[in-house]
């Protein structure tokens, strides 16, 4: 099983509601976020300019680099849904994790002494029924969440609908095999590698 | 990214007790000064405690250390690090009380062989701990060979500090000069200068893989305290202690080398810091969210 997210950035208006959702649902302080939207563009010349939002969050790595450096294990990819999550009993905040991740989307939470990233809402998720928060409050539709394994999961059944051109992960680099997929069809925008 | 200040001073502290350690063994294996050897083991033990203590202040609790060392065979960077550190104070220790007394040589040079082979793998592996993928200013093999290099010109110059500051009255050797003159068979100071050619070697490498901009953007740290000092300085110590300065003053010159050194194993630690990107750091870009005070 691989549970995760994918985000159809035809459909993403930047609108951060799941950035709100997020944390309400959990309960994150001023200047902590598990999920972020980053403005990509606009590039392009005038009149041909273009521009998408990108939603940034925890990719869900199938070979994540946290779970390797993690010196006590509270880094770990649950082994029956994929998910990778973080045990805070566990965690002892040296925050190699955060250097080893490489998309930057782990935080440190000094309050509490651990380091925190999107849970994929685990809190509501755990049960195998119901999605995050910000699959729920997504005002466009453009995020999904379920098994890539299954071909009846939300996220197969919208993979589904697009070409292989349209499909995009965030760039990767040393096979850490980010899960989250992005939609972007070329008539809306280019997709950017940023790096 | 923030510099981490108790990491900095952990692997520069680790590795130069470990620098020390190993010269410690060598000055047993190639011959010198007892009392030298083991004031230096002394000073080693020392630099690995406060070394460590440093360590666990980077931790979100003092106690999570203890999560650490149950967790040592995860293997990660860090119980690499810590393994090497307890390998690195048990033989120190074993070195103490193994010389306390005449008559133990077998042991003692099998000790001194795994004081020099810790001694010198604690601070390459102080540095190996940040070659990851995702920070590609660390991602090189080149980070490590720096921290070592550092870390040994430190030790060096330390060692020959207190072989420097070592008066022993019985024998031939009667002053701090003459005691520096016999440690490790005579080549104290051959040794410290493959040291600090090491530690040229490995910051210069270090900082040419981070490229000349990169460098530029921390020219003080760079060209100040890791060239100036941490090259050019430690190296011009060196040097001097191969001249008959080294039997003139040889303290003032350690003391000098011990500075110098030191500027320079920092200086080279915060450029890493300072110098880190991350391959795509996501979060920090704050915009739209920061508007919202989100």
């Amino acid at each position: 099983m691989r549970k995760g997210l994918l985000i159809n950035l035809d459909r993403c208006s930047g609108c951060d509601s799941c950035i709100v959702a997020c944390k309400l649902e959990n309960d994150l302080p001023l200047g902590h976020f598990y999920n972020k939207v980053i403005a990509v563009g606009p590039t392009g010349t005038f009149p041909n300019v273009e521009k998408y939002w990108l939603p940034s969050q925890c990719q869900q790595c199938e070979n994540p680099a946290c779970v390797h450096v993690c010196p006590t294990a509270a880094s770990y990819r649950d082994p029956e849904t994929g998910m990778v999550l973080i045990d805070k009993e566990k965690c002892i905040g040296c925050q190699y994790c955060i250097y080893a991740c490489p998309y930057g989307v782990r935080q440190f939470n000094e309050d509490a002494g651990v380091v925190q990233k999107c849970t994929l809402c685990a809190q509501i998720t755990a049960d195998g029924d119901g999605v995050p928060a910000c699959v729920h409050n997504c005002n466009c539709g453009a995020r999904f969440f379920g098994d890539y394994d299954d071909p009846e999961s939300d996220v197969s059944r919208e993979l589904a609908k697009y070409p292989e051109e349209a499909i995009h992960t965030l760039p990767d680099p040393n096979d850490a095999k980010p899960l989250t997929r992005y939609i972007l069809s070329p008539k809306f925008a280019s997709w950017k590698e940023l790096v | 990214m923030a510099i981490q200040w108790p990491l900095v001073l952990f692997s520069l502290l680790a590795g130069a007790g470990g620098a020390m350690l190993a010269f410690a063994g060598l000055s047993q294996l190639l011959g010198g000064s007892r009392t030298v050897r083991r004031r230096a083991v002394w000073c080693a033990l020392a630099l690995f405690v406060i070394g460590g203590l440093c360590s666990v202040a980077h931790l979100a609790s003092p106690l999570n250390a203890i999560s650490a060392v149950t967790n040592l065979l995860s293997f990660s960077g860090i119980s690499i690090e810590l393994m090497l550190l307890g390998a690195s104070f048990i033989a120190g220790a074993a070195y103490l009380v193994l010389t306390r007394e005449e008559g133990r040589d077998g042991a003692v040079r099998v000790v001194a062989v795994l004081a020099v082979i810790f001694g010198v793998a604690i601070g390459f592996f102080c540095g190996h701990g940040y070659v990851i993928d995702a920070q590609p200013t660390w991602n090189s093999e080149t980070l490590p060979v720096a921290y070592l290099g550092t870390s040994l010109a430190l030790g060096a110059f330390a060692y020959a500090l207190v072989a420097a500051a070592t008066k022993t009255p019985a024998g031939k050797a009667a002053n701090g000069a003459a005691t520096s003159a016999v440690e490790l068979g005579g080549k104290l100071w051959p040794a410290v200068l493959v040291c600090a050619v090491m530690d040229a070697v490995g910051i210069l490498a270090y900082g040419l893989f981070l490229g000349l901009d990169a460098v530029a953007a921390q020219g003080v740290l760079f060209w100040g305290g890791a060239v100036a000092c941490g090259v050019v300085g430690v190296l011009a110590c060196a040097i001097a202690g191969m001249t008959a300065l080294a039997a003139k003053a040889p303290l003032p010159l350690a003391v000098a080398g011990v500075a110098c050194a030191a500027i320079g194993g920092v200086a080279l630690r915060m450029l890493m810091w300072a110098c880190a990107t991350g391959y795509i750091d996501l979060f920090s870009h704050g915009i739209p969210s920061v508007m919202l005070h989100l």
